[in-house]
């Protein structure tokens, strides 16, 4: 089940990565409120992604 | 000559190499191709000479008189380059000047500065690698094999925003959409580090529930923006 999460993550960081750059297309592409949303989703992948390896202080 | 000896000087010649290299590369960028335009004054020619005399000399002296060489690979060669562009006079105009050779030679000139910002290493400096003096350090954590693909995965995927901010052509938001991806991908490679770094130690550190645990609200949040998302698709 670890490596699965090790995977999960490493796809997330993949999806973020996809999500800024369409993100910045869709700003040339005058789709400000597209833009902004997957602006949103690319942080929360890299969010999600580096949560699911980090150790927490104090944690476990 | 012993075995140590040898190595030293040749660490040595390979770092008296690699510091002028990209001065060198600089200098034939943005320097020889212009002064060797035709009607160009010897002035500017003489110039274009001195600076290549001063890496040159820097590299001779760099062993036993680094202060001088300094002087002459950093001053020297700058003020020279400098004046060889300012006699250029009429022939360094804007509308002739390749764009291309103008990056790389900047980037050739940025590396001069990065090559000389380190202090020369004496002669009789250690040839070992190890900055702690003692045995080898042994690392907390063994580095596992994926690591360096997810590093180079995530390297790899940041640079698409900066790539694609290119395609971006309204004067208005191009400049917001470069800002925007280099942040992006400052994000992307934060966040590859980190992943890359605690591969091999999340497994040792906590059980695969604990971890989901961790992400739940960035997952959660995902999960509603994603679900958002696809009520907005429906709706347009």
């Amino acid at each position: 089940m670890s490596r699965t999460l090790d995977a999960v993550a490493l796809l997330l960081i993949a999806a973020g990565g996809l999500a800024f750059t369409r993100g910045v297309q869709s700003l040339g592409e005058r789709k400000d409120l597209l833009a902004l949303y997957l602006l949103l989703v690319g942080g929360l992948c890299l969010k999600a992604a580096t949560d699911l390896l980090r150790p927490k202080s104090g944690g476990t | 000559m012993p075995e140590a000896t040898q190595e030293r000087q040749r660490r040595l010649s390979l770092g008296e190499f690699s510091r002028i290299a990209p001065g060198l590369y600089a200098w034939t960028a943005t320097v020889v191709l212009p002064v060797l335009q035709p009607g160009v004054s010897s002035w500017a020619r003489a110039m274009a000479v001195i600076a290549l005399a001063s890496l040159v000399a820097s590299t001779l002296l760099l062993s036993t008189r680094p202060r001088e060489a300094r002087l002459l690979g950093v001053y020297g060669f700058s003020l020279a380059c400098l004046g060889a562009w300012a006699l250029l006079g009429q022939h360094l105009r804007p509308d002739q000047l390749d764009p291309v050779r103008g990056a790389l030679g900047a980037v050739g000139f940025l590396l001069h500065a990065l090559a000389w910002g380190a202090p020369p290493r004496p002669l009789e400096s250690d040839v070992s690698d190890n900055l702690v003096p003692g045995a080898p350090l042994i690392s907390r954590t063994k580095p596992v094999r994926t690591s360096p693909l997810a590093l180079g995965a995530g390297v790899g995927v940041a640079f698409l925003p900066p790539a694609f901010a290119f395609a971006v052509e309204r004067p208005e938001t191009s400049l917001l959409a470069h800002a925007t991806a280099l942040g992006a991908s400052l994000l992307i490679i934060a966040a590859a580090t980190d992943v890359a770094l605690t591969l091999g130690r999340a497994r040792q550190v906590a059980p695969w529930r604990v971890r989901a645990g961790r992400a739940v609200w960035p997952l959660g949040g995902l999960t509603v923006a994603l679900g958002l998302g696809l009520i907005w698709a429906a709706m347009r």
